[in-house]
């Protein structure tokens, strides 16, 4: 079997996608069948990767099409030539992990990884020009995807409510996992000098509102107490608004913004706060939870999306449109102890059941059925 | 200091703008060194002007103006989309409301003889002369030029002197960039910085694009203008027994389909309104809603048309291929409503017709679009397939609110008005721009006609012709009082004094593209005046006079 895999976004700056296509590829690489892998660095005109040398490539297998200009890769992918699958390297299968999806395969079954549809519901959290693409790869998916590979349920039922006549048997869950464990490297953030270990609230994510950082500032000065909280993660769109926010609260000395911080940093975080509090409006996984719990944190997060499906009953939910809601989950464990340490350990036997051997087993799944069912609506 | 206004003028001297440009730039700088005899020949060269019709390019209009209309971009057919039924249909209503005008249409050979059929006793047709884009003419019929007109936005041959009107219709390119291919992009942008530095007046087909425009251009806001379009009743209203037999040929019900009608290109949307009817099915079972794509086919049709199949709405989306006006206009008046999802639009024509034929209206709910429809159309986002679903179903099982829409659409429509209308506006704006009023920006501080503090600032943007500046100031106290005048940074008048009981002068030519004067008064200590001083007189003169002084701020 040769899978021609969009490695598009394994580059250096990873986000949640980038770990999905990363993870899975190097666990299908490890299987007990690995597939021939044609690694496409440069995948359809949504995102570009400035150094795709920096991809995914397990066992230095064979490239797919590579281009000096962004230009003539949107052409491409845009309006495939004639050898469109001969450039592809003929693969039977083509896996789709960026949103974006080709058209013009007549024989390779495609394989789609669907990651999150917020922009159906919540077009203001991204660009116009990222929803837009988003938007015509999934709408493109639901007509032409051989398997469907959602990141949860909750993105699944969304997806088949939104387009009911993509055929369910066509569909899988494939759940994330961690890429931390007990025992990964840590170490402590230099900027975060003065910050205790257990004795500090701790959030991941690009300060944007889909994350909803307001909220949780909200319910930090609700929560009375004295931790900080420290926000992990690159400075988003909307740092004016927090900096005042922050400021008309009086928190200035209790939020500590860390920028972005590297895995090991990352790790020390998760290993040691007082508690991960994620109160998410919208999430296609919540790979962050997911990490946390990995690392034996006690988590609160939102009773929306996707996050109660991840914390399969191992953390405490709230409303995430309530700070009181928040705060009062954090004041509950701020104040005992014991819940803290049941936590924690339910949250380690919970991120056990995470797996990136169980997605791969998932997709080798999903890969036989596209193989072995008729190709839908294949090019002329 | 008034920072509106000073916004102006440096908007107006960086877009490089120059009205008139009766000679070469060198020229004028070589003819600007010596002050004597550039206003002799500026005196000699107005009246030969006038004695010599040939020469009277800048001839003052007002008795019979001719107007050059560029229409170079015009294909046959329906290629051009809503720009080419607006420019024809304004066309034709400005040509019978000013019976005295006469509008030269160019275009090239492709179109001389679909054009030729609009032709009347003021309005004629000549195909564009391949040398003209290098040199382009300033006479056309043996006539001058009073003015360009563009519909079409880019100027292809305006002379620097003539006066220009051109007709922006969106900046789609600058919001949806990955909707059109480099060159799209290079060429639009081209086009939009050429009618920046050249356009007298702008001309925006609605409030949204003149606000886009203002957004991006950097232009004075007062050469940007709105002329609405007001084309509400372009398509007849048909027949009931037209609309049945159309409906009967397409195999339709009345009132049991929705109908779009556009193009099949990226910014209209069509993917969202599918997944939306799909969600609207899945929905309403018992619903048999059907929607109507008209459009012309082209390979994105191709692909919808798969869609469709593969969605299972095979059965209820109907592709017609681009339909003739009046095959659309009885689609339209047998439809349950029009429904109009695009994510960009500068006017929304569509949308209008619908409203004056009765045909109640969904439509999305960004770009100009709230703008046309008001509070008489049942507006959705057209990012979230479910908001346009349930606008499907609120109109499909809602009783009454068809009706309603339907009552508040003709309301709107006729409050319009018509083409007559735009067309007028239309005339007005190219008579303004003919005339230069009130074209020329300019801001003054430090002075008013009670007194004069201590340093007098004026700015002032490009001229409509040829521009003077003029300043006297009367020493009426006891003491002499010295000052300094520098014109644009440069010392033009040295410090020295003025007597009491006498006057000081300056008169000077200023440059075309505009400039700033300052004026220092030696100024005693603890005075906000210089005492006994009196402006007389602070103004620009040569093709239309600007009081400085009147509008100054202390």
């Amino acid at each position: 079997m040769r899978v021609g895999f969009d490695v598009s976004q394994t580059g250096a700056g990873k986000t949640g996608c980038g770990y999905l296509a990363h993870g899975l590829v190097h666990a299908l690489a490890a299987g007990p069948q690995p597939p021939d892998f044609v690694c496409y660095p440069q995948f359809g005109d949504l995102f570009w990767e400035p150094a795709p040398a920096s991809c995914a490539r397990p066992g230095g297998g064979a490239l797919g099409p590579m281009f000096k200009w962004l230009d003539s890769s949107r052409r491409f992918w845009r309006n495939p030539p004639q050898d469109f699958e001969a450039r592809l390297g003929d693969p039977d299968i083509v896996h789709s992990n960026n949103f974006f999806c080709p058209k013009g395969l007549g024989k390779a079954r495609l394989v789609y990884t669907l990651h999150d549809l917020s922009f159906l519901t919540n077009p203001e959290w991204s660009t116009e020009q990222n929803r837009v693409g988003c938007m015509e790869g999934v709408f493109r998916a639901s007509l032409l995807a051989d398997a469907l590979l959602a990141n949860s349920q909750a993105t699944l039922d969304h997806f088949l409510r939104v387009f009911p006549h993509f055929p369910r048997e066509r569909a899988w869950v494939m759940h994330l996992a961690s890429r931390f464990g007990p025992g990964c490297p840590s170490e402590q953030p230099k900027r975060l000098r003065g910050v205790e270990p257990g004795k500090f609230w701790l959030s991941v994510g690009t300060i944007e509102p889909r994350k909803n950082q307001v909220r949780l500032v909200e319910a930090l000065a609700r929560a009375g107490g004295s931790a900080p909280l420290v926000l992990a993660g690159g400075k988003g769109w909307l740092m004016d608004d927090m900096a005042r926010l922050v400021a008309e609260l009086g928190l200035g000395s209790r939020v500590r913004l860390t920028g972005y911080v590297g895995d090991a940093e990352l790790a020390w975080l998760y290993a040691n706060c007082l508690g991960f509090v994620y109160p998410s409006l919208f999430e296609g996984f919540g790979l962050p939870v997911l990490e946390a719990m990995s690392l034996g944190a006690p988590v609160v997060t939102s009773n929306v999306s996707s996050l109660p499906e991840v914390a399969g009953g191992a953390a405490l939910l709230a409303d995430p449109l309530d700070p009181e809601s928040i705060a009062e989950a954090m004041r509950r464990l701020e104040s005992d102890p014991e819940l803290r340490a049941a936590l924690s350990r339910r949250s380690l036997e919970r991120a056990a059941q995470f797996g990136w051997d169980k997605a791969a087993r998932v997709a080798s799944e999903a890969y036989k059925a596209a193989l072995s069912l008729p190709k839908r609506n294949p090019a002329p | 200091m008034n920072t509106e206004s000073f916004k102006d003028v440096i908007r107006d001297i960086t877009t490089g703008f120059r009205a008139e440009a009766p000679l070469p730039a060198w020229f004028d700088r070589l003819l600007m060194l010596n002050q004597r005899l550039w206003r002799w020949w500026d005196l000699g060269w107005r009246a030969l002007r006038r004695l010599v019709p040939a020469l009277a390019v800048d001839r003052r209009p007002g008795e019979t103006p001719l107007i050059g209309v560029d229409l170079l971009p015009l294909l046959p057919g329906g290629a051009n989309g809503g720009a080419k039924v607006l420019a024809i249909n304004a066309l034709e209503a400005m040509a019978a409301l000013a019976p005295d005008w006469t509008f030269v249409l160019v275009t090239g050979e492709a179109s001389v003889a679909e054009l030729k059929e609009l032709e009347c006793a003021n309005l004629k047709v000549i195909p564009a002369q391949r040398s003209w884009q290098v040199k382009p003419p300033r006479r056309l019929l043996g006539r001058p030029v009073d003015a360009w007109f563009c519909p079409f936005t880019r100027p292809y041959f305006q002379h620097p002197e003539t006066p220009l009107v051109s007709l922006v219709h969106d900046l789609q390119h600058h919001y949806y960039p990955q909707f059109f291919s480099e060159e799209e992009r290079r060429g639009r942008d081209q086009t939009y910085q050429l009618v920046a530095r050249r356009a007298t007046l702008v001309a925006c087909v609605s409030d949204y694009v003149r606000a886009t425009v203002l957004d991006y251009t950097n232009l004075p806001p007062r050469k940007v203008r709105t002329v609405f379009t007001r084309l509400p009743e372009r398509l007849n209203p048909p027949g009931e027994a037209q609309i049945e037999a159309v409906l009967a040929r397409q195999g339709l019900t009345r009132q049991g389909y929705l109908i779009y009608p556009a193009n099949f290109w990226p910014h209209k949307n069509h993917a969202v309104l599918l997944t939306a009817l799909g969600l609207h099915a899945a929905t309403n079972p018992g619903s048999g809603l059907k929607l109507v794509l008209t459009g012309a086919d082209t390979g994105a049709a191709a692909e919808l048309r798969q869609a469709a199949q593969a969605m299972n709405l095979g059965e209820r989306v109907l592709f017609t291929g681009y339909v003739s006006d009046e095959d659309l206009a009885a689609l339209t008046s047998g439809a349950l409503a029009l429904i109009f999802p695009s994510l960009f639009e500068g006017y929304g024509m569509p949308v209008a017709e619908a409203m004056a034929m009765g045909v109640p209206v969904l439509c999305s709910n960004v770009t100009s679009l709230p703008e046309v429809g008001g509070e008489a159309v049942l507006l959705f986002d057209p990012r979230k397939p479910e908001d346009v679903a349930a606008a499907m179903t609120r109109i499909a099982v809602e009783p009454g609110l068809a009706a309603e829409l339907s009552q508040k659409g003709r309301a709107r429509a006729a409050s319009f008005g018509g083409s007559q209308r735009m067309a007028r506006d239309y005339l007005d704006l190219l008579d303004e721009a003919m005339r230069r009023l009130g074209v020329q920006s300019h801001v003054c501080e430090g002075v008013s006609a009670d007194g004069v503090g201590g340093r007098v600032f004026a700015a002032f943007g490009p001229a409509p012709g040829r521009q003077w500046i003029e300043a006297r100031f009367r020493n009426e106290g006891s003491a002499p009082v010295a000052c300094e005048a520098l014109l644009d940074g440069k010392l033009v008048s040295p410090r020295r004094e003025i007597a009491p009981g006498s006057e000081w002068k300056l008169d000077r030519l200023a440059s075309p593209y505009g400039g700033c004067l300052e004026i220092n008064f030696d100024i005693p200590p603890g005075h906000d005046t210089v005492p006994g001083i009196r402006c007389l007189a602070l103004r620009l003169t040569g093709g239309q006079t600007c009081d400085l002084l009147r509008s100054s701020q202390c």
